[in-house]
């Protein structure tokens, strides 16, 4: 589960600030999907990072998974991540460095599996998702929908309670796009997890049990003509 | 730490292999310079070591006397009158052999009577052994039996391809004598082996024989078993002898290479510099590359420890594998370097015997340790960097930048402060040598701390020009390199402290070589001088040659002196005693006096001038006075004045000839000074005196002529050699500052990928991408040519006027060649434009197509 009240966040510009996040509430409940959605520069992203404690509020707090991040220093809210947290960005953040499986297994390990168990798990998802003989390959290989599902995998590998996912069709063609939202949806729901969802996408709004969008620094029920599936000829 | 993560940051160098290649040679060049500096000193220091140990074996005490020695027949009545003391009577000194015409050795005459009595009266069998030990049983025997004989160590035998029963043609004191090879001395262990490697072993008569000693001795070594028996013994001494320390003796002749010894471990220190700043550089272009991955990583939860934990553990690697490559290089460039080394310390210091490599393995690893460790230093600021990027929201490049930027201003005005406190330190009237070189090391930390900003600034000044000059490519490449600050900083102030030390050092030498050149020209009064010539050192000429020369045709005037080695209150001192000619003082460039010319006090009272480094070593100053050892022991001289004088850090002590006959009575002299009347010709007078120096001799060896030109020139000679180390040292440091460029020319070009893809699509064609990276690389080397100018000048003044004065005791004018000065930048250019060959060249190569695919 996870609740904002009253939060709000202001950034310095000029000889004055600029306040993005005027006053937010929202509570998103387990195994509920919810999008967030408004034009560039409405504060999405910043909403995304103060609800997963990687930016801290001016007013307001967050409650994580049953935990008030504002109580919790820098380390613990680093943990609290860790453990009961997934990402998916927009553009995919696979680590270089890593090969498919890999990147799938570090949260696993990061959370105390043992190395070997992390990569029988790992290969094990891929294999769900139909990129087992992509495993041992550098995301560098993979095509752009390829990667976002390995990215959601290592999303949600080990398990969090709450999911956020910055624009995670944003980067992939249509087809791609409706099969990454396919399997994080699902994904969610089956592990009963809590899904923030920003996106520009339409048909990924769609996708949630509630859209709702950013206006004036605050949250609001989306349009419902906004949340319709996208027509065709509107890309994603 | 998870495996994988660990994975995640380790597989970033593979991929990036230049700069990863040219970190582990940042570090592997500085520990490299770093060992082969420690393992040549150590081997030099060792072999003298073990040669004066061998010399000393186990006596705890030595009797010496005046400049003559002691008489012969001294040893047997302290005999008599000290049963039970162990005493050995040593004579040794130089002596040339012609199988090996450019090693020195020494030939040690021992009595083996008196080494089988003392050997029995110690109790510790065990004990160091001299070579007075070695040379016993058969060996002894077989000394004693021929005349002539030697006996020495089987390797250097076979060096100078002797067998037993052969012979060696060998000059000395005593003149050219045939000496016959005797016996071997066989070694106990490889290090007594090292202090034999120089020398030989002969019956005591002999040895006075060869070395012109007949009737003397130059000590008698005492195994003084309690500190009671050497009261009685110093007591009992006749008049003019003196009881002095063994080992106290021996450890003062090692410090005196203790400053060259700091000097050149300083200059691998430098070199270790400036390989830090190449570890900073890649890990801290790492960081930056990495931004993305470590934000993503952030987001997934990894900490901020594990973060750090993960770049300093890179580091770690990185580090040890230069750190290990260095100690490889090291121990090859020390085997390059020894007999340089070896040859200097020969020339200025001690006989050192052998250039044999030793190779300790606690110093390998002492090195290696503060290899990893300093790269671990230099990698902590970015890796405390890579631990504050936020999690996701990776900063763009833009906002490093600004930071950097913003971040000049405050580095700029701590370096100010950091500069000035070296200055201070500098300018404290102190004479710890570990001070200069502090006030060294800080402002070479000031001024690279004030370098981004400096460069900034530069930078700033071509990108207007640029423009001004409407070329838009040339700024777009000036304004490349100064929105890089973050990496092109540190390159820039790499390269400008290893092109200042270069300057600095360059200069310092220039000065040094100025002041000496100067002080020949003042010293070398005469026209012509007489000496033994090396051959024959030791040896004295006969007083009437002075008489005789002064009598010749074209002759206007002679001087003469005398070198002697006489027991002082602070040791063994060089003592000259000086004959002078009318233009005699003029030769000498006195720095403090009494009050008005000494020279008349000189020649009647009993005082001395001293040289400068021999008064800076002693800390003696004008009125104080001096105790020498003379016939009737210890004499208070008073100093009269402090004269510069270049010929040796040990220091002179000089007096009137009339006052060294007074107390020590020397026969002949060591050097004649020859000044040739106006209108004589010098050549005439030189077949003349060496006509007449050649009939005195008779069958001796005939003293050498020599025009105070050549002189010069030799005097020269060496003086260059004994810099040419300090040459080969720079010349690394300047290498790894060009690797600096080269790393920070591919970083700046990987950032520009994109850029430079755009231009290529726009009609850039492959020679004005490549003109365009030159010309960064063109604008980065004339950056830090010109900041080296100011920190090359500000080094050299601390070397001259601080590290010099407190290492040798010689103070010299700073003296600027503006022409070099002048060059510096164009020099640095150069470099610069070497080092961008390759990223230029690959830049041109890049496909745009592939650049600007994108992620």
């Amino acid at each position: 589960m996870l609740e904002l009240t009253a939060v709000a966040r202001s950034y310095p510009e000029g000889d004055g600030r600029r306040t993005v996040l005027e006053h937010v509430d929202v509570r998103v409940e387990p195994g509920e999907c919810v999008a967030v959605i408004g034009p560039s520069g409405s504060g999405k992203s910043t909403l995304l990072n103060i609800a997963s404690g990687i930016d801290a509020p001016d007013a307001g707090h967050v409650v994580l998974d049953g935990v008030r991040l504002d109580a919790l220093g820098e380390r613990a809210r680093t943990l609290l991540r860790r453990r009961r947290v997934g990402f998916v960005f927009q553009f995919f953040n696979l680590l270089p460095t890593l090969t498919v499986a890999e990147n799938v297994r570090l949260p696993l390990e990061l959370n105390g599996v043992a190395p070997a168990v992390a990569r029988r798990r790992a290969v094990e998802a891929l294999a769900g998702l139909g990129l087992a003989d992509r495993a041992d390959a550098f995301p560098d290989r993979l095509s752009g929908g390829e990667q976002q599902r390995v990215a959601v995998l290592r999303a949600l590998v080990h398990g969090p309670s709450v999911v956020f996912a910055d624009e995670p069709t944003g980067n992939l063609d249509r087809d791609s796009a409706a099969a990454v939202l396919d399997l994080l949806v699902a994904a969610v729901r089956d592990h009963g997890a809590s899904l923030l969802m920003v996106t520009h996408s339409d048909s990924a709004a769609a996708r949630a049990d509630r859209v709702l969008a950013m206006r004036g620094g605050a949250l609001v029920p989306a349009d419902p003509v906004r949340a319709a599936p996208d027509r065709p000829g509107v890309g994603s | 730490m998870s495996p994988t993560l660990w994975r995640a940051g380790l597989r970033h160098g593979p991929r990036h292999p230049v700069q990863l290649l040219l970190a582990v040679l940042g570090i592997a060049l500085g520990v490299a310079v770093v060992v082969a500096v420690d393992l040549t000193t150590a081997s030099a220091r060792r072999a003298f070591v073990a040669a004066n140990a061998l010399l000393a074996g186990d006596a705890t005490h030595h009797l010496v006397a005046g400049p003559g020695g002691i008489p012969e027949q001294v040893y047997p009545d302290l005999r008599r009158a000290f049963p039970d003391l162990a005493m050995t009577p040593v004579v040794d000194g130089r002596v040339h052999l012609a199988a090996a015409p450019g090693r020195r050795f020494t030939l040690v005459g021992v009595d083996p009577f008196a080494t089988a009595g003392r050997r029995a009266a110690r109790s510790d069998q065990g004990g160091p052994r001299g070579v007075v030990d070695a040379a016993r049983g058969a060996v002894a025997a077989a000394l004693l039996v021929r005349p002539g004989a030697v006996a020495l160590e089987p390797s250097l035998a076979a060096d100078l391809g002797v067998a037993v029963g052969g012979t060696l043609a060998a000059s000395a004191g005593g003149g050219a004598r045939q000496l016959v090879v005797a016996a071997f001395l066989e070694p106990r262990d490889p290090l007594e082996r090292v202090g034999l490697a120089g020398t030989l072993v002969a019956d005591i008569a002999t040895a006075q024989e060869v070395l012109g000693r007949l009737g003397r001795l130059d000590r008698i070594d005492v195994v003084a078993p309690a500190a009671e028996v050497v009261t009685r013994l110093a007591a009992a001494l006749p008049e003019g002898l003196r009881l002095v320390d063994a080992p106290e003796r021996s450890a003062a002749s090692a410090r005196m290479t203790a400053a060259f010894e700091l000097n050149l471990r300083m200059l691998g220190v430098l070199a270790l510099v400036v390989g830090l700043f190449l570890i900073f550089n890649t890990v801290g272009f790492s960081v930056v590359q990495r931004r993305a991955l470590l934000g993503t990583l952030r987001a997934l939860g990894v900490t901020r420890r594990e973060v750090l934990a993960l770049v300093l553990g890179e580091s770690v690697l990185l580090a040890a594998a230069g750190a290990a490559l260095g100690v490889a290089l090291g121990v090859g460039l020390a085997r390059a370097l020894l007999a340089m080394v070896a040859r200097t310390v020969d020339d200025l210091y001690v006989a050192v015997p052998a250039t044999e490599l030793a190779i300790d393995a606690s110093a390998l690893a002492g090195a290696f340790a503060v290899g990893v460790l300093a790269g671990v230093a230099a990698a902590a600021i970015p890796a405390l960097e890579a631990a504050r990027v936020a999690p996701t929201a990776a900063l763009a490049r833009s906002d490093l930048e600004t930071r950097v930027r913003a971040g000049v201003g405050p580095a700029a005005r701590c370096g100010l402060v950091v500069l000035a406190l070296g200055a201070l330190l500098a300018a404290l009237p102190a004479r710890s040598l570990g001070l200069g070189f502090a006030a060294l090391f800080a402002v070479v930390a000031g001024f690279a701390l004030m370098a981004p900003w400096a460069a900034a600034v530069l930078l700033g000044g071509a990108e207007r020009l640029a423009l001004q000059g409407r070329r838009v490519l040339v700024a777009l490449s000036v304004r490349g390199a100064r929105a890089s600050l973050s990496r092109t900083a540190v390159a820039v102030a790499a390269l400008a402290v290893a092109l200042a030390a270069t300057v600095g050092v360059a200069t310092m030498v220039g000065s040094f070589r100025a002041s000496v050149e100067r002080w020949l020209d003042t010293t070398l009064r005469a026209d012509l001088y007489v000496g033994v010539g090396p051959q024959a050192a030791g040896r004295r000429m006969d007083r009437a040659l002075v008489a005789r020369i002064a009598r010749l045709d074209g002759v206007r005037e002679v001087s003469s002196a005398l070198r002697l080695t006489v027991e002082s209150g602070v040791g063994p001192v060089r003592v000259s005693a000086l004959d002078p000619a009318t233009e005699s003082p003029a030769g000498f460039d006195l720095l403090e006096t009494v009050g008005g010319s000494p020279w008349a006090a000189l020649a009647v009272e009993d005082a001395v001038l001293v040289s400068e480094p021999f008064a800076w070593r002693h800390r003696l100053g004008v009125g104080d006075r001096l105790e020498l050892l003379t016939r009737r022991g210890m004499r208070p001289m008073r100093v009269l004045g402090i004269y510069r004088d270049y010929e040796t850090e040990r220091g002179v002590v000089l007096l009137h000839r009339a006052v060294a006959d007074r107390l020590w009575a020397e026969p002949g002299v060591t050097g004649i000074g020859v000044y040739v009347a106006p209108g004589a010709s010098t050549a005439r007078v030189l077949a003349a005196v060496a006509d007449a120096a050649a009939d005195l001799a008779g069958d001796g060896p005939a003293p050498v002529v020599t025009p105070s030109a050549a002189i010069r020139a030799a005097s020269l000679v060496v003086f260059d050699r004994t810099f040419a180390v300090t040459e080969v040292l720079r010349s690394i440091a300047a290498l790894v500052a060009v690797g600096g460029i080269v790393g920070a020319l591919m970083a700046i070009q990987l950032d520009r990928a994109r850029e430079i893809a755009v231009l290529r699509a726009q009609g850039l064609t492959r020679g004005e991408v490549f003109a365009s990276v030159q010309g960064q690389s063109a604008a980065l080397g004339l950056t830090a040519g010109t900041l080296a100018v100011p920190l090359g000048i500000a080094l050299a003044a601390i070397l001259v006027h601080v590290v010099n004065r407190r290492s040798f005791g010689w103070s010299m004018d700073l003296r600027l060649d503006l022409g070099e000065l002048a060059l510096v930048p164009a020099v640095a250019v150069g470099a610069a434009l070497v080092a961008g060959l390759w990223p230029a060249w690959r830049m041109a190569r890049t496909n745009p197509a592939l650049a600007l695919r994108g992620d």
